[in-house]
This record gives C-alpha cells, structure tokens and sequence, in this order.
C-alpha cells in the first residue's frame, strides 16, 4: 500500500516536472493551452480526490470551491488592485470557512446523504453568484483588464507567466498531498475511512479528519479556480455550476479514486479526448460519453486503480481478464 | 394578496408533477440503492415522444403519452441489462455509468432539435379561472394525471403481487431471494417503473415548459430534493415532498422574485438533512416498508 503509494507519488511529480519545462521550451501555444486546462482540472480533481480518497466521502459540491476562488480571485484583482496573490488568500479563506461551515453542518452524515447535502451548500453558493448581479454581473460573467493582471501590484503577469505558476502550483499541490498521505493526519484520515470505530476507539475522531481532510479540499479547489480565472481572462457563472462538481467526480472516478496518479490521468483524458475525437458540439459530447461508458464497464476501478491492482501493460491486461472469468465462474 | 393564491395554486399543481418524478427516483433509490443520473432525461425523452407524435406526426398528444411512457421504461430497461452486472459490486460506477447515458441521450436530442427547445401545442387549450387564481388547463391536465398516476402507484405496490414483492426487495433483499423472489426481475421492473414515471411527467409538461435537451439535470436535481424531503422510498412522501417543494418554490416567486426559486429547494434540502431524525419519527413512523 505504502510503496505503491509512492511509485505513483513519484511517477506523478516526474510527469508534472518533465512536462513544465518540455512545454515551456516547446513553446506550441495550442499544446500549452491543452496542457493549462489539465492542469487546473487535475487541480479540481486531486481536491476532490483528497475526500472521495481518503474519507470515502461523496462531494458533489467541488465547483463551490472552485467558483469561490476563481470569482474571489477577479473580483479582488478588479476592485484592491491586489492582483493574482490577494485574490488567491482572499478565495483561500473563504473557501476555508465555506468548508468548515459545510463539514460541521454535515458532521452527521455520510453517503448519498453527504453528497446531496454538499450538493445543496453548492448549488446555494452558484445561486448567489448568478444573482448576486451587482457585484458578479450575474449570467454576464466577469472579464479581467490587462492593468488588473498582476501578480502583486507593480508586477505583471504575461500568458506564459501564468503557465509557468499553473505547472509550479500543481507540483506543489501534488507534493503536498503526497505529504499529507504519509503523515499521521493522512494515516489517521485514511483510518477512518477503513474503520470509523475501530479509529474512535483509539483516540481517533473522526469527525475533526473529516474536517481537515474536507479543509485540504477546499483549499485546492479554490486555488485551482483562481488559475484558471487568471489562465482565461473571463469567468461565468457556470464555473460553480453542477457541471464542474460532476466533471470532477467523473475525473476521480475514472482515473481510480484514492491513487495519486489517478486524478492527473482522469483531467488529461477528459481534456484531451474530446479534442482527439475531433467531434465538435453534441456528437462530440456523445462519442466521449460513449468511451467514457466503455471504460466503467471494463475498468470498474478506474484506470490507475486497475493498473495498480493487476500490474501494468500485456501481463496486467490478462491478469485482469483472468480475474474477470475467475469472478464469473464463482458466479 | 391574488397574487399569492395564484402562485400557490400553480405551486401545488407543479408540485403534484415534482412528485410524479421523484416517486421513481425514490422507488429507485430505495430499491437499489443506487442513484439513476440519467433519470431527468427519461423526463425530456418523454416530453420528446409527445413532440413526435402531436406535432411532427400530426396525431393525438394524448397517443403521445403513451409513447411517453414506452420510450423511457425500454432504455431503463436496456440500461438496467447493461448495469445490472456492476450494481451489486460498485454504486459509484453506476453513478458514472448513468452520467454517460444522460449526456448521450441529452447531446442526441440537442442534435436532433439544433439544440433548439421546441414548443408543444396545449392538449386542451385554454384557461380555467376561479377569482384571481388562473390554471391554464394544460396545468390542470399534469398535475391531475400526476396525481392519478401517484396514486395508481402507490395502490399498485401495496396491493398487487408485484408490487408487493418489490416492497419486499427494497426491505431486505436476501430475504426476499431465501422465499423465492426473482430480485433481478423486480429490479428490472423498477428500473421500467422510474422510466414510466418520469417519461409521462415529461409529456405532460411538454407544452407547459417546451421541450429542451438539457432540462434533464435540473428535473433531476429536483426531484432529489423532493426525495429526501419526503424520505427515500416513500411514494405517499414524495407527494407530499412535491407540493410543498412547489407551493414554497412559488411563495418565494411571489415574494422574493423568480430568480431565487430554485435556491428554496436547496435550503430545504439541508434544513431536511439536519432534522432528518426528528422529521422521520414525526411524519414516516413506518418508513421501513416503502409505498
């Protein structure tokens, strides 16, 4: 468990460090873009990964985070002029408290009910942003001015500048979450996810790993939002919509729940398939459902989850199938 | 004053098609204790057959519901032949699984229709007034056969045969197979049961709403909210959760202004997850046994 913890830890800073300078030097404006929006969704889905992962929780509320932070982001750019690191302190703490005041009011519940309840916190959060008209514009959305994009006041950020911090924050980020597995906090989470009583009965409560697992989630979400505010330049509503809550549960679900690896993997299919099936619109949208149908039926544990339990290429493929026919015969 | 009894005697009437939704979710929920992302596209599909068959066949709406109701209950059918071997091991799959048939079917509706809602023409045409309260009929006609069709269902699980054993699967699945019940079957029958409800919703609110691809994940949404307020697997509760979803939603329009109605839904939602033990044991002392 330990080791194959950190074969994919490491696997997953190696790709995120070799990719940063390749595409910087690179320099193929299409490529990088591509390679920005995975980025951020892996952002997006290592949050949400932190809960689903190591607590077994459901959140269907992870754009809340995101839409907090990217909006907190602009808007203090726009109006203190404090730039891409205000507005990332500012979207921090209240995504912070967002997440204490969630995690206590849903101290109770699990499952199906603690999905739909961080479902209901989000949706109220994306309620208030589209209505909220004097201060986000509502359905407009936000722009951001090129005078209001700096990092601090007097430094400004260029395209690339912004890339260059999006690759920095996810090595960080997949850092620090690899820390957090490992240390007692992580191993304690994890303990509750395995037993809740068996961890209450050690001195474990479980309630307060929740919270700081629930806390981590947050917090990434909402940094995530803030770099893909500053990436694009303009910002809808849509950011906290139920659209991104569930394409970063698809993204999770898909790369293997609890693996580090598995969120980077989940952002890079779902930004690069759709572009690869070359379908636009609809049928587009159609054909990637259907290979995202595919897949959960012949890889239920997702892909890294799948990977890591049979063993990679031909030998992991017929491991699997034998697994497979073993499992329909004891059927 | 008027304004508010009209808004809540729309509120009812929506409320009683909330219901209609949400009683096959519910029974879902319940039954198999899984979550049908898909279930607000059997709704748009639904209101797609009424589409068809009244406006671009030229035939009676009323004919429309029928295939309102056939189209839903087969794809629920199909889907649950293609799940059914990944329910028992892993809910979150499915959860996955029936996200990707709501895009497919959403995106292949959007295409059929250039991604245009299109309008439907009223069954009956025309408006009913009692003071300042307007019903158009068209209103009347959904949420009348909603209610119908509610009651049919919950009479239909507590008495016949049928019924009765996908009651007992939802209490306990193992007993249920020890005394010979075909738990496949009945799961089977509740995926087509969900198909129905939330199909024949759709078509009678074709005309009220038009129909358009993607109202799918709303309607879902929605009906979740009316689930958990009544509690799961209760049909009679996801009645009751339906009108007072639909007589607050429209109080607030009346009050505060249509943009924040769908906020009450939400507010609702965690109000009923936090008080969901005394709400139980007040309303749903028998909630055990569904129906």
């Amino acid at each position: 468990m330990r080791r194959r913890q950190t074969v994919e830890g490491l696997i997953t800073i190696a790709v995120l460090v070799i990719a940063w300078p390749v595409l910087s030097l690179a320099h193929v404006p299409y490529v990088q873009s591509l390679a920005a929006l995975i980025a951020i969704y892996y952002l997006l889905a290592v949050s949400l990964n932190v809960i689903m992962g190591y607590t077994d929780l459901i959140s269907f509320g992870q754009a809340a985070f995101f839409g907090v932070g990217a909006y907190s982001a602009v808007l203090t750019a726009t109006h203190l002029g404090a730039g891409l690191l205000g507005g990332v302190l500012v979207g921090v703490v209240l995504s912070a408290v967002l997440a204490l005041v969630v995690s206590s009011v849903s101290r109770t519940l699990s499952g199906v009910y603690f999905a739909l309840a961080t479902m209901a916190a989000a949706e109220i959060v994306h309620i208030v942003i589209l209505n909220w008209v004097d201060l986000t514009r509502g359905p407009l959305g936000l722009s951001l001015k090129g005078a209001d994009r700096v990092l601090v006041p007097g430094v400004p950020l260029s395209g690339d500048a912004v890339f260059q911090l999006i690759m920095g924050v996810s090595i960080v980020v997949t850092i620090g979450i690899f820390l957090f597995v490992r240390s007692d906090t992580g191993v304690r989470t994890i303990g509750v996810r395995e037993n809740a009583a068996l961890s209450a009965s050690i001195g474990i409560v479980p309630t307060r790993q929740r919270a700081i697992a629930f806390l981590i989630s947050g917090v990434v979400a909402s940094v995530g939002g803030a770099l893909y505010a500053f990436n694009y330049g303009i910002l809808t509503p849509a950011v906290s919509s139920l659209t991104y809550s569930a394409l970063a549960l698809l993204m999770v679900i898909f790369g293997g729940k609890g693996t580090i690896l598995g969120p980077l993997v989940g952002a890079a299919v779902f930004v690069v398939l759709p572009e690869a099936i070359g379908l636009q619109g609809a049928l587009g949208q159609v054909a990637f459902a259907v290979v995202l149908l595919i897949v959960v039926l012949l890889l239920p544990r997702g892909v890294v989850g799948s990977i890591a339990t049979h063993g990679g290429g031909v030998g992991g493929a017929i491991g699997m199938i034998r697994a497979r026919t073993a499992r329909k015969k004891e059927a | 004053m008027n304004a508010i009894l009209d808004q809540l005697a729309n509120g009812v009437a929506t409320g009683l098609v909330y219901a209609l939704v949400a009683a096959g979710l519910s029974l879902l929920f319940k039954g198999l204790d899984t979550v049908n992302f898909a279930h607000g596209e059997f709704y748009v599909l639904g209101g797609v057959a009424t589409f068809v068959v009244s406006v671009q066949l030229h035939l009676s709406p009323w004919l429309g519901l029928v295939l309102a109701m056939a189209v839903p209950a087969v794809i629920a059918i199909v889907m649950h032949a293609v799940l059914g071997g990944i329910l028992a091991k892993n809910p979150l799959n499915v959860l996955l699984a029936t996200f990707a048939v709501s895009l497919i079917v959403s995106n292949l509706v959007s295409f059929a229709y250039a991604g245009v809602p299109q309008p439907v023409p009223a069954f009956v045409d025309g408006a009913l007034t009692l003071g300042p309260v307007v019903l158009t009929y068209q209103r009347l006609i959904a949420a009348a056969g909603s209610l119908v069709a509610v009651v049919a269902l919950v009479v239909w699980l507590r008495r016949s045969r049928t019924g009765r054993s996908l009651r007992a699967v939802a209490d306990n699945r193992e007993g249920a197979r020890i005394i010979g019940i075909d738990t496949r079957k009945v799961d089977r029958i509740v995926f087509a049961v969900s198909g129905v409800t939330a199909g024949l919703a759709g078509g009678f609110m074709a005309p009220v709403t038009q129909v358009s691809p993607f109202a799918g994940l709303p309607v879902m949404v929605t009906a979740f909210v009316v689930v958990v307020i009544g509690g799961v697997g209760s049909v009679v509760g996801a009645l009751v959760g339906g009108i007072v979803l639909g007589v607050v939603e429209a109080l607030t329009v009346a009050l505060a202004g249509v943009q924040w109605s769908p906020l009450v839904g939400y507010v609702l939602l965690l109000v009923v997850l936090l008080f969901r033990g005394p709400i139980e044991q007040l309303l749903l002392r028998r909630r055990r046994v569904i129906a």
